[in-house]
């Protein structure tokens, strides 16, 4: 498979992550959409590296892996929190603090 | 594998964290939650413990490694432990430990356990300085985690409370969807320098080679990546219209992480945005012209919008957007005097900052926080010495001679001019002009209005905060009274930048 | 640090030197040949910290401690140091007058230095916390420590019993700290140190009673308008630093010390004219000059101590020094001197003529500070550096007696401020009167008084120097007119006639005092006469406006008694390369000067006579004889001329029209307000529409980051490859 087309998959999805955080109002579908992204990013680092054959890239999706995890554990116990006092976990119910 | 396992160098990151991991250990050994009956207070001990930590780390940079003869590079390039780098963790180390002091009573009123929240603490402060020492993406990325995580979960500490819940979640959310915007920036450049750069690698130092050899003809996607990584440094750095969560987050965190948050982060973000796309390399990738206009609009956004608050931590926020605008200023001017500049307001604005945050602290009280300008009102007169504090504070912010806040705005605005930068110093210095406005409005309430209501009785000095406030007063003027006798080793961290 | 400022002066001197003799010179100034500049004489001190860090050191002992210190402690803490202070700088003087001998002889300036630590040093940019007195900075010094001294004793008797009394001297001595920092700083960060200190320490002082809204504003408003002008100060002192890569005053002079017209290549003339404008509209900000004036009179809502010391003695007059110290940059910016002189010269008459009307005794005062600045810029737009000193020492002296005085007159009056519930007050406080009349007749310019001297030189500078001319001679006597009218009238109506005393029922109740007393006059008992503390620095002031003029005696009038003009000689080191010439047809037209001090003196004169038939005995005379012979004519002296009505219409609607409808609304309304209210209300609908942004929704905020993003990836395509 040819870079362009492992890049503009890795593209399309960085994007559709993006919107999935910019529209989608439950805050786990949110936590998805940025996995998604990451998944986007590391399918981006895995196509150079293979391309260039270099191991470098390969890290840094391993390191990658293990952050989203510990981001998704802490997302969760936050959310959580906030389905307890909240029961929601809509986006619509933070609206205290503006302006 | 690498040959060079300089373990040395990283004796201050090894000691945050060990203090973080006997923190936390302690903590659920010595029930945190509070004294058994005839037994020793054990969040004295984890306060303690953790604080030592720090100055450990602190006392360590100047006694050895600044001077350390040999490598300062390690693991095959990925810690740099150079005096730039070094001179951040002093400065993440001395705000690290003024909020641990800060937070203790903070949380002892609120019969909160000290001791996960101050290893949380600590971890974030190893986090900033692996962060500032990266030499590679990995560690760069690594370390703004280690940062970052811990931060969400102090923004969120008060877990029962609607707002402090709230901080948290949209920092999570936007912090992460920031490090994936970053991270998508570091694949492209990763990329670029595999397959222009000939050697693929995710150190840093090659990569601006790269770059900065094939000026003349950068492709987009190399550009596109460069941008990328500068809104993700961005976001950390609160930069409009990446500023979006400071405000929220801040007036919903706990107070005297909000204090650690708004200096450490700040200063981190700083540090790696010098050494990311300091001297001419912003210019080459073509960002020069963004970040002009991102500087200028922050700088508008942050002090205007600091002007209607009626909430001091809220007006604090915005202002410390501001003060990142300024920051911007002093990186885009890239200079060696632009940078020493930005070295010099990373310091002012930690001392000044917490300064402040210091006295809401102290003004705090159980079920009551010093939040908005009214609870201040009239407390001048009855604790003249804080009142004291927070007028060095706010001109200290403001920019006033002969306190540390002026000679780190002159500096910058000086280089800034130098290179050409006028409209944006014009710009910088009105704004900063407005800053006096938002910036008197404590002052005033302490002083020049009476006090509402008897229930604001004398609060008993806390030892702790009262340290605290004494040391960042007695800074904010003697860093501004003598800095000539640090600025040596300005010049000398923004030496080791240029290599 | 001085090696290297010699260093650099002598280089930049060595350069202009050249210039002229390359031919450049076709100056129509000094034209005494070219000039090598000589390097000043310098000799290291110690004592100028000590001068400078005990009123901070009885800062903060009254600011931290004050409540624990006592009445008593605060005095001696607030009074103690400054007098210390003061008796300090006259042995540094002394000292400086010892060093006069050598420095006379090489030609060059003086003084004395003190590099208390390096300051900052980054990069090419050097600073040191240095200080510098050499003659012009000496004069100030004493006024400042002297004077700062008598009001601080002053302020013992006046703020008696007050709740705020250790915060108050706390606040003063900072102002002193602050104003010496101005003073003797060697370099203009120094001196913009001392400048922003010594306007924090008005702003404090001003809604010191800050119980009152109205204070707390007036307090605001002079800190927003100095901070328009601080504006202009510091990107002008960013100019100087551009040209010349030093912001120290003795060094830029040093550069500048050669004739106009032949500036070295490096120096750009327009830069030095734009330079010489923005600092004057720092100057302007600081010295209450059109169009920033305004926050003078409203600061008149602070302790009267505070007008006297800051509002007309010391902090006020900052403007002017900083003219004179920076006197190579205003030398050869000679289209900033026009400006300067012409806002200078309308300042005086339009605040004098205010001052005409006012019935609040301090707005007169205020008023006459507002229009005597004036006088100085006048003098400063000359070109006539040492006789705008001059007047500014008299003015400290004469003003902070009449300010003083006025306090002690309203201590008496029970904070009543209006003459018109005053009136032979002479009879109840002797003092205060003869020390009040003797600053009157200084202020007024009558002989032999202060006053008169270097008011004289003004006038004669306004029509005889190069830069001057009749218009501005006109414009600057009228104010003179105006002033000894506005003056006499406080006579009249405050000390001389029949006591008036406050109606019952107005303004101050203060209860059972007033309650079953039928003799409204005495409502509150005799007006007392103040105690020492008070009456002493009023005696010690008004001996000086009335000796204080001989240290500057006119060459014209000292010269054939051998008598020399004192102060100009001691200044001329300073300014000897900068002074602007007289016109030529007039430097020697002894008839001329003599002809115009007899017309000034006239026309003092007249003015106190027309306020002796208005408000004085001379009414009654006159109306017995006219009476019954024409009618009209006592009425129209009943009526004191209908002098009232006719300022109402012809003179002062039209001014007030012009200062309240233009200045006022450009100032006030548009520029403090703008940047106040006008700000506040645009930040408050631009914050609302960025607010309505920050809504808290975690969506939308990724939104915003993700159209940034967007628009700065567009905004690096659009742009393309080309950077």
């Amino acid at each position: 498979m040819p870079l362009d087309h492992l890049l503009i998959v890795a593209f399309v999805l960085f994007v559709v992550g993006a919107a999935g955080v910019m529209v989608r109002r439950n805050l786990i579908v949110v936590l998805m959409s940025i996995e998604l992204m990451l998944n986007a990013v590391n399918l981006a680092f895995v196509s150079f590296s293979r391309q260039m054959v270099d191991h470098d890239g390969q890290v840094m999706v391993l390191m990658i892996f293990v952050v989203a995890a510990v981001e998704v554990a802490i997302g969760m116990a936050i959310l959580v929190n906030m389905y307890r006092q909240k029961r929601s976990l809509s986006v619509d119910v933070f609206h205290s603090m503006r302006g | 594998m690498p040959t060079d396992l300089h373990f040395s160098l990283m004796i201050p990151e090894l000691v945050v964290l060990g203090s973080a991991v006997l923190v936390l250990l302690l903590d659920a050994v010595l029930h945190g939650g509070g004294p058994r009956p005839g037994e020793e207070d054990p969040r004295d001990t984890t306060l303690a413990l953790s604080v030592v930590g720090c100055v450990v780390a602190a006392a360590w940079i100047p006694a050895v490694l600044w001077n350390i003869e040999g490598p300062r590079s390690s693991f095959n390039g990925l810690f740099v432990a150079d005096r730039f780098s070094l001179f951040f963790k002093l400065v993440v180390l001395v705000g690290a430990a003024l909020s641990l002091l800060l937070s203790d009573s903070w949380l002892r009123r609120r019969r909160l356990s000290s001791g996960a929240a101050h290893a949380l603490v600590l971890f974030a402060t190893s986090g900033m300085m692996y962060m500032v020492s990266a030499g590679d993406m990995v560690t760069l990325f690594l370390g703004l985690e280690v940062m970052s995580i811990p931060v969400y979960c102090l923004a969120a500490l008060l877990r029962w409370e609607d707002r402090s819940v709230e901080a948290g979640v949209k920092y999570l959310v936007l912090g992460a969807f920031a490090t994936a915007i970053m991270l998508f920036g570091f694949a492209l450049l990763y990329g670029y320098q595999g397959l222009v750069g000939g050697v693929a690698t995710t150190q840093l130092e090659p990569l601006q080679t790269t770059l900065m050899a094939n000026a003349e003809a950068l492709p987009l996607y190399a550009r596109a990546g460069g941008l990328l990584v500068l809104i993700g440094l961005l976001f950390k750095i609160s930069a409009a219209p990446f500023h979006m969560w400071t405000p929220d987050v801040y007036e919903g965190a706990p107070l005297p992480f909000v204090a650690f948050m708004s200096v450490a982060v700040k200063a981190t973000a700083a540090a790696v945005l010098l050494r990311v796309f300091g001297g001419p390399l912003l210019a080459v990738l073509g960002l020069d012209g963004m970040l002009w206009v991102v500087a200028a609009f922050t700088m508008v956004v942050g002090n205007f919008m600091a002007l209607v608050q009626d909430n001091v931590k809220r007006m604090l926020a915005y202002s410390s957007i501001a003060h990142g605008g300024y920051i911007l200023v002093g990186v885009l001017a890239g200079s060696a005097e632009a940078q020493a500049g930005v070295l010099y307001y990373a310091l002012a604005y930690t001392v000044g900052n917490v300064a402040a945050f210091a006295v809401l602290v102290y003004l705090s009280r159980q079920g009551h926080e010093a939040e908005r300008f009214s609870d201040l009102q009239g407390l001048g007169a009855r604790h003249p010495l804080v009142g004291g504090v927070m007028v060095l504070a706010m001109l200290s912010l403001t920019g006033i001679p002969p306190l540390v806040g002026f000679f780190g705005k002159f500096v910058i605005f000086k280089a800034a001019v130098a290179q050409g930068y006028v409209g944006l110093t014009i710009l910088a210095l009105l704004t900063s002009a407005v800053s006096f406005a938002y910036y008197l409005r404590p002052v005033i309430a302490l002083f020049m209005r009476p006090t509402v209501g008897c229930e604001v009785a004398v609060i008993p000095v806390n030892r702790r905060v009262a340290l605290c406030m004494g040391l960042t007063s007695l800074a904010i003027c003697a860093l501004g009274v003598f800095s000539e006798s640090y600025l040596g080793w300005l010049s000398s961290a923004v030496l080791a930048l240029a290599g | 640090m001085q090696p290297l400022l010699a260093q650099t002066a002598q280089a930049i001197a060595a350069s202009a030197g050249q210039a002229v003799a390359h031919g450049a010179g076709g100056g129509h100034g000094a034209a005494e040949g070219p000039i090598v500049a000589v390097a000043p004489t310098v000799e290291a001190t110690s004592l100028l910290a000590v001068v400078i860090l005990l009123p901070l050191l009885g800062a903060a002992l009254n600011g931290f401690l004050g409540k624990r210190l006592g009445t008593q402690g605060v005095n001696l803490v607030g009074c103690g140091t400054v007098a210390l202070s003061a008796l300090l700088s006259w042995k540094l003087v002394l000292d400086l007058v010892q060093l006069s001998g050598p420095g006379h002889a090489a030609g060059g300036n003086f003084g004395l230095h003190q590099n208390l630590f390096p300051w900052i040093h980054v990069g090419s940019f050097q600073a040191d916390f240095a200080l510098w007195l050499d003659p012009l900075a000496a004069v100030m010094l004493l006024v400042v420590t002297n004077v700062g001294f008598l009001i601080h004793l002053y302020s013992i008797g006046y703020m008696k019993g007050d709740p705020g009394y250790a915060r108050f001297f706390a606040y003063l001595n900072l102002f002193l700290f602050s104003m010496l920092c101005l003073v003797l700083g060697d370099n203009l960060l120094v001196l913009f140190l001392g400048w922003e200190g010594v306007g924090l320490c008005s702003y404090l002082l001003i809604g010191f009673w800050f119980e009152d809204r109205a204070n707390a504003r007036a307090g605001k408003k002079a800190f927003v308008t100095n901070r328009v002008g601080d504006f202009g100060f510091a990107l002008g002192m960013m100019m100087l630093f551009a040209v010349f890569g030093t912001l120290e005053p003795q060094a830029i002079n040093q550069a500048l010390a050669v004739p106009q017209g032949s500036l070295p290549a490096t120096v750009p003339l327009w830069t030095l004219e734009a330079a010489a404008l923005l600092l004057f509209v720092g100057a302007c900000g600081k010295s209450a000059q059109i169009p920033l004036y305004i926050w003078l009179p409203d600061a008149m809502a602070g302790p009267t101590p505070v007008s006297a010391l800051i509002h007309a003695a010391t902090m006020v007059t900052a403007g002017v020094y900083m003219v004179a110290r920076l006197n190579g940059v205003f030398f050869h910016a000679e289209f900033a001197c026009y400006v300067v002189i012409v806002v200078g010269a309308s300042t005086a008459l339009l605040a004098a003529t205010i001052g005409l009307v006012q019935n609040d005794i301090k707005k007169v005062l205020a008023y006459s500070t507002v229009s005597q600045l004036g006088f100085m810029f006048v003098a400063m737009g000359a070109g006539a550096w040492a006789v705008g000193v001059f007047h500014l020492m008299t003015h400290a002296f004469f003003k902070a007696c009449l300010f003083l005085g006025s306090g002690s007159v309203i201590l008496a009056m029970h904070h009543e401020q209006d003459m018109r519930f005053y009136g032979g007050l002479k009879r109840f406080m002797p003092t205060t009167h003869w020390t009040f009349l003797f600053a009157t007749l200084a202020i007024a310019g009558i002989f032999p008084f202060a006053g008169f001297f270097s008011k004289d030189e003004i006038l004669w500078n306004a029509i005889a120097s190069q830069r001057g001319g009749t218009l501005i001679y006109a414009v600057v006597l009228l104010a003179a007119f105006c002033t000894a009218f506005y003056m006499f009238r406080i006579l009249w109506m405050t000390f001389w006639g029949e006591h008036r005393g406050v109606p019952e029922g107005h303004g101050h109740d203060h209860g059972a005092e007033s309650a079953d007393d039928d003799h409204h006059h005495h409502a509150h008992g005799d007006p007392q006469e103040s105690p020492w503390t008070m009456t002493v620095p009023l005696m010690v002031l008004g001996v000086l406006s009335l000796v204080g003029g001989f240290l500057g005696v006119p060459a014209v009038l000292g010269g054939h008694f051998g008598f020399p003009n004192l102060l100009h000689d001691w200044l001329h080191p300073v300014f000897q390369y900068s002074t602007v010439a007289l016109d030529p047809t007039m430097a020697h037209n002894h008839a001329m000067e003599y002809g115009l001090m007899a017309l000034s003196l006239g026309v003092a004169g007249l003015s106190i006579f027309l306020t002796w038939l208005l408000w004085g005995g001379g009414k009654d005379a006159l109306r017995d004889i006219f009476a019954e012979k024409s009618p009209w004519l006592h009425d129209l002296l009943w009526n004191k001329w209908y002098v009232d009505e006719l300022y109402e219409s012809v003179l002062l609607k039209p001014l007030v029209f012009v200062s309240r409808e233009v200045l006022w609304r450009i100032v006030d309304e548009v520029i403090i307000d703008g940047l106040v209210n006008g700000v506040a209300s645009f930040c408050k609908q631009a914050a609302d529409k960025m607010g309505r942004a920050q809504d808290g929704d975690v969506g939308n905020y990724a939104t915003i980051m993700v159209a940034g993003m967007v628009v700065l990836l567009l905004v690096i395509v659009g742009f393309g490859v080309g950077t």
